[in-house]
């Protein structure tokens, strides 16, 4: 009797493992998911596109493998490879997310150093404007040049707005497209007060 | 013997589930099966796709096949959670070949868009470059204040920005971009060209001036002199032939005829010097001063005024002259033309009052002086 009972027990225990086992792994998938969602919180999508498709492409993958194993009888599913693969994911995307910040944080610096030497630039325009030759023969000239700093100011408070977007790459291309001419500006201004002094 | 009943029961029991599992498992034989297959390759070909930009360049169809890649995971979902028996995947099937479809048309939309942007972005820089060199040859030459100049350095900004976007391979902002680039060069194109064709519209008679000029000084055997206001040359004819070149400079709006005063334009057509000054009498070194207005230059003044294209409180202006000081490099006078005074000092030796004075816009034709110019 003692050992029927033992018997059945056991078969009971192995079910119940059976069962625990087969059960979809719905904690780890939500982890999954709010990895993705935090990631994309830090536009990781944007800034590391190519590694975030790449995870959300494997995110995709396990969630059929789950539905494969959902498709089949009770008995027969399997979630452990299913369950380290989750999380697996959930681990790389968790560390896409300070990679992501990283890489933002770069392009930001590189724009924002970018936008200072700008403005530097333009400042230094202006002031060499005041300096240059006030005379009849050079109005014309500095009207003109007048009208391309009103242009490169105009430029620095669309890359400032571009900038708050977070528009960093379209930032990058303004800034330098603007340094340019203001150093263009600078050396034209320096050549015309050089040439005074002489 | 009761021992024997129970194994016995147990069997049985042990025997009906196994018995039941063997049953379930020969009906699972005839139910549908998943449809894993054709949600991967769904799958894949989103992925597939979206490394191809897809996201960028044929956005609609990705989103519609990730939309219908998802209805087709929530279908299957829903019919997992139901009993074998009860599912049935065929709209599941039906959705995930459609986004298959979707998915394809947004790979094969996206290389597609992609290489005709980029071939779209590689035809239209040069022409730009090249539109661009031929207005800032125009901008060297013309006054500098002219209106048309004032869109082109927010034009070459954007350009810069173009060729950056394109060379970071951004081509969607590239394009984006050189759309506005291309409208905003091609208007102040056509307005140069419109302005310099609308210009050099007489061409004729400078020359017939010119001729003029040859031909007095010949009958005479006198001096004549003729500006050419686009080469900014004064050139003294004696005896029919060119004997002296001088460089000039000229009023800061030069292009076309003075029309009223202050308006810093450099007069054209037929004049002759009225009075000579030296010394305390001009603060330009020495001076020609000449007779404009002329009568032309009146009934100008008149007309414009008549049709409103003037105030009526305008005054035509005067007291221009051909005068030293110059040399500065750049058009800086009310309307005067300036010579160096090592040059004046040579001019004013060879003239006298009388002399006859022709202003004109250039001797040189527009197409050659604009190898440039688009046709």
């Amino acid at each position: 009797m003692k050992k029927i009972l033992v018997q059945i027990s056991t078969v009971l225990l192995m079910a119940v493992l059976v069962v625990g086992c087969s059960k979809a792994p719905k904690a780890e998938l939500a982890a999954a998911n709010a990895a993705i969602d935090s990631a994309k919180v830090v536009e990781a999508d944007r800034y590391i596109p190519t590694e975030f498709n790449a995870l959300q492409d494997s995110l995709n993958a396990v969630n059929v493998l789950i539905e494969t194993e959902k498709s089949k009888s009770f008995f027969s599913r399997d979630y452990k490879v299913i369950n380290e693969k989750l999380v697996a994911i959930t681990t790389e995307i968790g560390a896409l997310k300070p990679k992501a910040e990283e890489r933002k944080a770069q392009v930001r610096t590189e724009v924002q150093d970018t936008l200072a030497i700008l403005t530097t630039l333009i400042q230094e325009d202006k002031d060499l404007l005041v300096k240059a030759p006030q005379g009849k023969e050079g109005k014309a000239a500095l009207e003109a040049i007048q009208n391309d700093v009103t242009v490169l100011d105009a430029s620095v408070a669309e890359i400032n707005t571009l900038i708050t977007n977070g528009d960093y790459l379209t930032a990058q291309d303004k800034t330098s497209a603007a340094k340019v001419k203001a150093l263009a500006i600078k050396e034209e201004l320096s050549t015309a007060i050089s040439k005074r002094r002489r | 013997m009761h021992f024997h009943k129970i194994r016995k029961k147990l069997f049985f029991i042990i025997g009906t589930i196994l018995l039941l599992v063997i049953i379930a498992w020969v009906v699972s034989l005839f139910f549908q099966n998943p449809p894993t297959e054709k949600i991967e390759a769904g799958r894949k070909a989103i992925a597939e796709a979206i490394k191809e930009d897809a996201g960028v360049f044929s956005a609609p169809e990705l989103n519609l096949a990730r939309k219908n890649w998802e209805n087709a995971m929530t279908d299957w979902k829903e019919n997992n959670d139901k009993t074998p028996i009860a599912r049935n995947y065929d709209r599941t099937i039906t959705l995930a070949d459609s986004a298959i479809a979707n998915a394809q048309n947004a790979l094969k939309n996206s290389i597609q868009r992609k290489k005709e942007f980029r071939k779209e972005i590689e035809s239209a820089l040069p022409v730009l470059r090249s539109k661009i060199a031929f207005i800032k040859t125009a901008k060297e030459k013309l006054p500098l204040n002219h209106n048309v100049w004032k869109k082109f350095t927010p034009a070459i900004l954007k350009m810069e920005e173009v060729e950056s976007a394109f060379k970071r391979n951004d081509l969607f902002s590239a394009k984006k971009n050189l759309e506005s680039l291309t409208a905003s060069v091609n208007e102040i194109e056509k307005q140069t060209t419109q302005l310099l064709t609308n210009y050099f519209g007489s061409y004729p008679e400078w020359l017939k001036l010119d001729a003029e000029m040859r031909q007095r000084s010949k009958a005479n055997g006198s001096v004549s002199i003729l500006v050419d206001k686009f080469s900014k040359k004064c050139i003294v004819y004696k005896s029919g032939r060119k004997i002296r070149e001088f460089d000039v400079e000229l009023g800061i709006n030069w292009l076309g005829h003075k029309i009223q005063q202050g308006d810093r334009a450099t007069p054209e057509g037929k004049y002759s010097i009225t009075s000579k000054k030296a010394g305390r009498n001009t603060i330009y070194h020495k001076a020609l001063l000449i007779n404009f207005p002329n009568s032309a230059d009146r009934q100008r003044f008149n007309n414009q005024k008549a049709n409103g294209s003037i105030s009526k409180n305008a005054v035509i202006g005067g007291a221009i002259e051909i005068h030293g000081g110059g040399g500065k490099g750049i058009d800086w006078t009310d309307g005067c033309v300036a010579l160096r005074n090592k040059d004046m000092d040579n001019l004013y030796s060879l003239c006298s009052v009388g002399t006859p004075i022709a202003i004109v816009g250039s001797l040189v034709p527009l197409e050659k002086i604009f190898d440039l110019l688009p046709h």
